[in-house]
Parts: C-alpha cells; sequence; structure tokens
C-alpha cells in the first residue's frame, strides 16, 4: 500500500530508508551489487515523489523527509529536523493526531489516515491527508513512525467553497421562507399601521440588524417622517423627526433615490452631525433602502442600524429591496385609502343633509377599485367638486325655501287678518294701513331674495365650449352604472352617432343629466311586476337642436306632469322639489328646453333641447 | 288678573311674529308676542 509497493515482501524494505540519509556518500560497498541498486532505486523513488515522506523517531523528532515533504512546509532539512512532528502540526489537530499515534502505539492499529494542517515555515497553513505507519525494529535500527503526506490544500479549498456555498443556500431559502411568511402575515393583516410596523421587523431579523425604521415622505416639507420604528428611544425620533439633508442614511437615500449604506458612522465624516445620536442610540453601521412606487415616485426610506460596522451582505440587500418593495405599496395603499376616507367624510356630511346624493356618490368609491391610485385620486377630487356644485345647489334651495316662506308666511297672515277685519267690517284706517305697510315690505323682502339667488346663478362660472352631447352622457352613465347595477335596472342606449356639437358648460349638462336619469332609476326601483327599462336617447330635429330623452318605466307621475317642473314640487318625502327646476333653469340658460311627459304605457319620459352649436348648423 | 284667554306667540322672525299677531287679534282674543322662547319664560 505504502509507496506504491504492492507486495509485503518489498514493503518489508522499507525499515532501510531510515539509512537513507547516512548512505549519503557515494562509496557503497560494492560487494553487494544487487542490494545497492535496490537502494538507490528507493532513493531515486523517495526524492522524485510527489507526495511527502517523512519519518520520525518514536519521540517524534524528525529525522527523514524528502524533497516534496521540504517544499511543501518550506523548510530545510536540517531546520526540519530540530522538530518532531508535533511541533510542525497545527494546534488544533494535534489532539485529534496524538489519539490516533496512541492507538498505534498500544497496538491496536497497524497505520492511520487523518486529514490534518501543517504549520508551514511562513506560519501560513497546509491541509494534507497523511497515512501514519509504526514501523518494527530492525538489527540495528530502532522502531520509527512512517508517514506519506499528501498534499490536499486545493481540495480543502474547494470543500470549504463547497460548504460556504451550503450556507448561503441555507441563508438564502431561510431568507426566503422568512420572505413568503412575511408576505402570508400580511395577507392577515388589514390595518396599515401594523402592517407597515411589520417591515422594520422582518427587515432587522433578514440582516441580523439591530434597530429599524420606515420613513415616509412628505413632499409638502419635502422631508422624511418616521412613520414605524423598532428599538429607538424618543430622543432619536426627536432628533430625525424632519430630515431634510443629506448628512444622514436616509437623507442621502432620498436625495440620490438609491440605497446608501454607511458602514461605520464613526469614520464617515458626513455622517459627524449624528454621531452623539447614533452612539446614544447604539448603532455603528446603517443601511437606507429607499421604498420607490410602481410608478417610481419615491416614498420614503427603510433604514435598518447595526451594533457594530457592517455592511450587509448582497443577499441580504437584494431581499431588502423586496421588503422594500412591500413597504412601499404599503404606504401607496395608505395615501390611498387616507384620500379615499377623506373624500367620504365630505361625502357623509353632505349625504346627512341631502339623502339623494348617497347613490350616486356611492358609483364613485367603486371607481377607485379598477383605476390607477392617482388617476382615482383625481377623479374622485373631480367628482367631489361636482359633489359640492350640486350640494351649493342643494344648500341654495334649502336656503331659499325658508328665506321666501318666512316673509310669504307674514303676507298670508297679515292678508288673512284684512280679509277678517274686512268681513267683520272693522274698518280702522290706520291698522289696515299698518298691515298693508307691512305686507308690502315682506313681499318686497320675498322678492329680493329670489333677486339674490338669481344674482348668485349668473354668477356661477359658466363655461361654454363645444360639446358632444354623447359623451356626456356616456360619463354620466358611467357615474350611474353601479346604481344602475345595483338596482338590477336594463339600460338602453340609444345614441345617434354623430351628434351636432352643442355650445355649453358640461358641468351643468352633467348635472343635469344626472339629475334626470337618477330620477329615472327612483322612479324604477319599486316596480317589479314589468322589466326596468332606463332609456337614452340623442338625435338631432329639423330645426337645429340636439334633443334628449331619458325614459324609464316607472312609477310615472301621479299628478298633472306641468307642476314637477317647479321649485319646491316634489313626490319623493326626502326630496327638495328643486332639482328638475333646476334643470329647467340650467337648459333654458343655454337656451334650450326642459320638459317632461308621460311614458306610454308605464313611466315618464324627460327630455331637453339645445340649440346646435354654431357653425355645427346642418 | 283676568280670566280672558290669551295666545302666546313665539316666533324669531318679527314679520311672522307681528303678522300672526295681527291675525289672532282680528278674532278678537288677546295676543302677546315673543321673540323666543327664553324671553317668554321671563
Amino acid at each position: 500500500v505504502k509507496l506504491g509497493s504492492p507486495d509485503k515482501s518489498e514493503k518489508q524494505k522499507m525499515p532501510d530508508l531510515q539509512s537513507i540519509p547516512n548512505i549519503s556518500d557515494l562509496d557503497v560497498p560494492a560487494e553487494n551489487r544487487a542490494r545497492r541498486q535496490t537502494d538507490q532505486r528507493w532513493r531515486a523513488a523517495f526524492e522524485n515523489s510527489g507526495v511527502g515522506i517523512i519519518m520520525a523517531d518514536l519521540a517524534g523528532h524528525l529525522f527523514v523527509a524528502n524533497t516534496a515533504f521540504l517544499n511543501m512546509l518550506g523548510y530545510t532539512e536540517s531546520e526540519l529536523y530540530q522538530f518532531t512532528f508535533v511541533d510542525i502540526t497545527y494546534e488544533e489537530d494535534r489532539t485529534r493526531n496524538l489519539k490516533l499515534v496512541r492507538k498505534l502505539v498500544e497496538g491496536k492499529r497497524r497505520h492511520f489516515q487523518i486529514e490534518k494542517r501543517y504549520r508551514r515555515k511562513d506560519g501560513s497553513l497546509v491541509w494534507a491527508r497523511t497515512n501514519v505507519a509504526l514501523v518494527p525494529g530492525t538489527e540495528g535500527a530502532e522502531p520509527s513512525w512512517f508517514a506519506i503526506v499528501e498534499d490536499i490544500t486545493d481540495r480543502k479549498r474547494a470543500e470549504e467553497e463547497l460548504l460556504t456555498l451550503k450556507d448561503e443556500l441555507t441563508a438564502e431559502l431561510t431568507a426566503m421562507s422568512r420572505l413568503h411568511e412575511f408576505t402570508i402575515r400580511l395577507l392577515s393583516i388589514n390595518d396599515f399601521q401594523t402592517l407597515l410596523e411589520e417591515v422594520p421587523d422582518a427587515t432587522i431579523a433578514l440582516q441580523r440588524a439591530d434597530l429599524g425604521n420606515i420613513q415616509m415622505y412628505n413632499a409638502e416639507a419635502q422631508a422624511l417622517e418616521i412613520i414605524a420604528q423598532r428599538g429607538f428611544q424618543k430622543d432619536f425620533l426627536e432628533h430625525f423627526r424632519n430630515v431634510d439633508d443629506e448628512s444622514s442614511a436616509c437623507g442621502r437615500a432620498m436625495k440620490l433615490q438609491k440605497r446608501v449604506i454607511v458602514e461605520d458612522v464613526e469614520t464617515d465624516t458626513a455622517y459627524a452631525p449624528h454621531r452623539d445620536i447614533a452612539a446614544s442610540a447604539g448603532f455603528r453601521a446603517v443601511q437606507s433602502t429607499p421604498l420607490l412606487s410602481r410608478g417610481g415616485e419615491f416614498l420614503g426610506v427603510l433604514s435598518t442600524h447595526f451594533r457594530r460596522p457592517h455592511r450587509p451582505p448582497l443577499r441580504d440587500l437584494r431581499f431588502t429591496d423586496l421588503y422594500a418593495a412591500h413597504a412601499a405599496e404599503i404606504i401607496e395603499q395608505k395615501r390611498l385609502e387616507a384620500a379615499r376616507r377623506h373624500v367620504e367624510d365630505q361625502y357623509r356630511t353632505v349625504v346627512e343633509e341631502k339623502g339623494r346624493i348617497i347613490k350616486w356618490f356611492g358609483s364613485v368609491v367603486d371607481l377607485h377599485e379598477c383605476k390607477g391610485a392617482q388617476q382615482t385620486l383625481q377623479m374622485m377630487q373631480t367628482e367631489l367638486a361636482r359633489v359640492s356644485r350640486v350640494t351649493t345647489m342643494g344648500e341654495l334651495a334649502a336656503s331659499i325655501a325658508h328665506e321666501i316662506n318666512q316673509p310669504l308666511a307674514a303676507v298670508t297672515n297679515n292678508a288673512n287678518g284684512c280679509l277678517r277685519l274686512l268681513a267683520d267690517r272693522n274698518l280702522e284706517p290706520d291698522v289696515l294701513r299698518r298691515v298693508l305697510e307691512e305686507i308690502v315690505t315682506d313681499s318686497t323682502r320675498a322678492s329680493e331674495v329670489v333677486a339674490r339667488i338669481r344674482a348668485f346663478i349668473r354668477k356661477a362660472p359658466v363655461e361654454r365650449k363645444e360639446l358632444d352631447l354623447n359623451e356626456v352622457i356616456d360619463q354620466v352613465l358611467a357615474l350611474t352604472s353601479r346604481e344602475l347595477y345595483v338596482n338590477r335596472l336594463r339600460l338602453e342606449r340609444r345614441l345617434t352617432e354623430p351628434l351636432p356639437l352643442v355650445l355649453g358648460d358640461r358641468v351643468q349638462l352633467q348635472q343635469v343629466l344626472l339629475n334626470l336619469i337618477m330620477n329615472s332609476i327612483e322612479a324604477l326601483s319599486p316596480v317589479s311586476d314589468r322589466p326596468r327599462l332606463l332609456v337614452v336617447e340623442s338625435c338631432a330635429d329639423e330645426s337645429n337642436n340636439v334633443v334628449i330623452m331619458v325614459s324609464d318605466s316607472g312609477t310615472g307621475l301621479p299628478l298633472g306632469t306641468s307642476s314637477i317642473l317647479t321649485p319646491f314640487f316634489t313626490t319623493k318625502t326626502n326630496g327638495m322639489g328643486m332639482g328638475l327646476s333646476i334643470s329647467r333653469s340650467l337648459i333654458e340658460g343655454h337656451g334650450g328646453h326642459l320638459w317632461a311627459a308621460p311614458n306610454s304605457p308605464h313611466g315618464t319620459v324627460f327630455s331637453f333641447t339645445l340649440p346646435v352649436a354654431p357653425g355645427n348648423l346642418s | 288678573v283676568s280670566s280672558a284667554p290669551v295666545v302666546f306667540v313665539i316666533d324669531d322672525d318679527p314679520s311672522v311674529r307681528s303678522s300672526l299677531k295681527f291675525l289672532i287679534s282680528t278674532v278678537g282674543l288677546l295676543v302677546e308676542s315673543f321673540e323666543s322662547a327664553e324671553s317668554f319664560l321671563q
């Protein structure tokens, strides 16, 4: 086995090797030529062997070593022979080595193999596989240790690399399963703040960091504000309450919109103003990862902090990006929700006063679910403006009712009183004059109210533009689509295309259409014995008018149709009776007409005409 | 003081108040009017 010797007889010659250093002179006795030749062959094999070969006495002192071994450790022969094999064995491997040696001494084994490290002359280590045998003594030769030493540093390095790779893979898998758990947990949490606070925790666990926080970008202040954190005290939170410069890691991440790592706050020059607070918070290193929306908008920063100088490995940073993406998503949703709630709050106050608008607004909330955040926000703001305009009209109507009712009630009372006095023939001129004067005053007061309202309506900004009424119809139908769906109404859209353009105020005409369509929807909702059909038609007539008709198969009008267009007429328990009246004013303000007629066999048709815009005349 | 019935009119609108007072007085009742519930109670 040893030295590649295949059979026992040759192996038994091995003890001869110990004489090799002693036969360095070439005047070997010639009487035994054969023996000398064998010795020379052994010597050549010994010297030319690629593996190291050594011998040591039983005390461990080395006395034979070939070139391969000397090269392996970097010693000369004389240097090496000052040592025992224990001396040149790496400290940590000695105990293991000696245990095996003892087994040989005790006769339990004939030889052993060990993978161990030798200490080279320059102090570095070399991995070697060493086969050791105890060579029995012969005449004139003490028993000795014989060892063949193979350099396996390359293999060991490969093994270590494999182990590192395995560790990395394990870490990667652990990180992935953590991320997975985190994602699952996020799905089960509805509250945004709780969600946000999960992110620093998860990132700290991932990076084995000690502290962490999330800052949200406040666009108005152009500064970062801490919205979630783990492990910080009041003084730190106060110090970093508003970050708007580039001295801190998070501030730099905000300016660069890139990740910033401060490996050691003590050596990072720019970080100087924050060193004291870092020391009291107990961190030396920081990483700040920017939070970007899907559209690339900067939303904030996710930071983690380490007690010791540190640079997180690439893998951790890669996973940090995923946590950052989660955080960005949460912040985006949070902002959207806040905007929605803001709009809803205003909407609720509207609803408390004016029941009718409820349903209409419900459809706006629905749009939010299918549109992008920014877009939805904008749409909601537009709708809010529209609601407030409609509401102003409604509030105006309420105010009109009171302001006009009071003087009219006084006039009625006074007139009735006069009639009574007349009936009693109680004609005191002074009394009558006083009362009649009051009647005049109150009537004037009532007409002044009307004049004020007229002035107000005239003052409302009106924008006249060329409009395609089909477009206006579709916009309003989109707004009411949820109402149609919820009330299970069938909509027939009979629009003539192309329709001549009209001059008009888009918002006012939308209000009119919205009003008519909502009226029809309300008239249809109690219907259960026939199809609930809503028809919206557009066409041009022969006298250069565009005609729009909204008809329903609803309950119809219980009274003569003429009164429904007058102010304060209503068939609804919660209506002001102003909608149709205002609608008619608006249409007449556009030079058109609005009227209502019974539909056949059920329901009502509301129609209005608007003159075709000059330049579009047929 | 007097057993004749009295009608108390309470309304914050002076026109309404005075016109009601006049109307009720035309049927021969005594009327006293007040601007508010507080002033009536006092």
